[in-house]
């Protein structure tokens, strides 16, 4: 049962975060690599953890110079109404929300920049989190909670980064966070720009780039301008379901990646890790994670295509998933955006074992459009709807209902406005 | 001070519509034929769904949930049911009723240790004479 205090807990870690950019003099809007890193690498290009975007990735935010640090902070923030239809019909009023702080300065010689990443989601969405159908299932409160996505942790990252130039073309880089995201999976669709608009998480999600909360993460890193070379050790069990506390930090799995930006459009990665067995919202035995992501960007379209599996100790055939996503902005105003997704189940992931094959496909289409209808300062608002059609398999029927079970969401979404390159204005 | 007055706005609103969201679909009798999935627990309520752990020479009280397809819990089924429990390999474990509780079974290892299988309930409906088969519940003996 919520209690008034708790909203006001939630509403608070926002806020305040939020505030603490409002002390500096000017905000810019935060895209296309205004920043020059290290190497002339744009420090917008790390979209989450050490995972590359396109150059050409919008990025809205706001950043600021105090001193030698350059500070920036962006976020999102969705107050949505969430249906689902069929069976196991579900409802929820309920905000997927993050806000994300860096600061960034020279230091002997190199770049040395703090990240943390903070969310109220344990509040506004409740621990049980929201309606989704079939995402993975997870234990919660001695049970299973089925049909719904989790909330984030109400801090997702709190990493420290280093790089530092070798030489002309070629850098290395140390990243260490208690809580963080490893060299496994594509750029978080939190922070994709094909996901901007669209605040349902991948049914494909769990296999994909869920490490990006890990408790306990170190990676090191090589890179020269187009090309960064990889290895994390890190914590491989998803966070506990207390959203609200730091679980203990542990390195126990490994993994490495390789990221390619052949130009200012496009960034491409390939991964593989070992997850060592693991209690967690996910409980899982050991396993190996693989897979693959091409980004682009062009303008104001964004486009991700990520492959992602997973192959269980001793299983003979990895459980594969596929992801299309994309967002198109017109004219600043108004945003399309879809997904299209293949995941491979197992029973589990549904707790039906016993009730249906092992392994099943499921296939998920949304589509949705936003429409701005408000923007000041350096803040835009904007009104969405976003629809999903699930297929499932006939054995599936009995559970959901059809065989395409559907899903709406109705939302009003806060972020950081879209601007041109470059704009800077006096508050 | 706008963007911190509609993010109040947004919060205050979203924290007092959670609550009374996704109640769930609750718990209650119901038919033979509304049975479509069982969950398994131990004595204390911890879920066995997912695995199975035997420990050497301890038994294991397993308790069957039954479940509608719209995840209900189905505390009683019309008529009442019999369970059977089958291991594989069938020297995996044993299984013997437990008094006064139909829907559980004390299990014992007979394997050892390592020694991993799998579990089918069988549920019989004597109200309407059907029979389900809930099979693949992985075991493993430690």
């Amino acid at each position: 049962m919520k209690s008034w205090y708790t909203d006001a807990a939630a509403v608070a870690v926002v806020i305040t975060v939020l505030a603490s950019a409002s002390p500096v003099s000017a905000y810019t809007q935060h895209e296309h690599g205004g920043e020059q890193g290290t190497l002339g690498i744009p420090s917008t290009r790390l979209g989450s953890g050490t995972a590359w975007l396109p150059d050409a990735a919008p990025l809205p935010g706001y950043h600021a110079s105090l001193g030698r640090w350059t500070l920036m902070v962006h976020g999102n923030a969705f107050l949505q109404y969430d249906r689902q239809f069929g069976t196991r019909a579900d409802d929820q009023l309920g905000s997927v929300n993050w806000v994300m702080a860096v600061a960034e300065r020279p230091e002997a010689g190199g770049t040395l920049r703090f990240r943390a990443m903070v969310s109220a989601e344990p509040w506004t969405l409740t621990v049980r989190g929201y309606p989704q159908l079939l995402q993975v299932a997870e234990p919660y409160g001695g049970g299973i909670v089925t049909d719904r996505q989790h909330p984030h942790d109400v801090v997702s990252e709190t990493a420290v980064m280093y790089e530092h130039a070798l030489g002309t073309s070629v850098a290395a880089s140390v990243y260490a966070a208690p809580v963080g995201e490893p060299a496994l999976g594509p750029v978080t669709y939190l922070h994709r720009p094909s996901a901007a608009y669209d605040p349902v998480t991948p049914l494909g999600h769990h296999a994909q780039d869920v490490t990006h909360t890990s408790f306990g993460v170190v990676t090191l890193g090589v890179f020269t301008r187009s090309l960064r070379v990889e290895a994390s050790s890190f914590n491989g069990a998803h966070p506990d379901e207390d959203r609200t506390d730091f679980d203990p930090v542990r390195l126990d799995s490994y993994a490495t990646r390789v990221s390619w930006n052949p130009g200012a459009e496009w960034s491409a990665a390939v991964w593989i890790g070992h997850l060592a067995a693991s209690g967690g919202a996910h409980v899982h035995d050991a396993l190996d994670r693989f897979g693959a992501s091409v980004l682009h960007t062009r303008g104001s379209w964004s486009t991700a295509l990520v492959y992602g599996a997973d192959l269980p100790s001793g299983a003979g055939h990895p459980l594969n998933t596929l992801l299309l996503e994309t967002t198109l902005e017109l004219h600043e105003a108004n945003a399309i955006f879809g997904r299209a997704e293949y995941v491979r189940r197992t029973a589990a992931d549904l707790a039906l074992i016993g009730s249906v094959s092992r392994e099943l496909d499921i296939g998920a289409l949304s589509l949705g459009y936003e429409r701005r209808i408000w923007r000041r300062g350096p803040l835009a608002a904007g009104l969405g709807a976003r629809g999903t059609l699930n297929l499932v398999p006939e054995e599936l029927r009995p559970f959901y209902g059809s065989r395409t079970p559907v899903g709406l969401l109705l939302y009003l979404q806060a972020r950081p406005h879209s601007r041109p390159l470059g704009v800077r204005m006096d508050m | 001070m706008r963007t911190a007055l509609l993010l109040g706005i947004l919060g205050a609103a979203c924290g007092g519509g959670v609550a009374g969201g996704g109640a769930g679909p609750g718990a209650g009798p119901g038919e033979p034929h509304d049975v479509a999935s069982v969950r398994l627990f131990d004595s204390t309520g911890g879920e066995l769904t997912f695995h199975i752990p035997l420990f050497d020479s301890v038994p294991l009280r397993i308790v069957v949930q039954m479940y509608a397809a719209n995840g209900r819990h189905l505390t009683s089924v019309t008529g009442g049911q019999d369970m059977q429990f089958a291991f594989t390999p069938a020297g995996l474990a044993s299984s013997t009723p437990v008094t006064g509780q139909p829907l559980a079974r004390d299990v014992l290892s007979v394997a050892p240790p390592g020694t991993g299988g799998t579990l089918d309930v069988t549920l019989h409906f004597p109200a309407d004479t059907s029979t389900k088969t809930f099979r693949g519940f992985e075991v493993l003996v430690h």
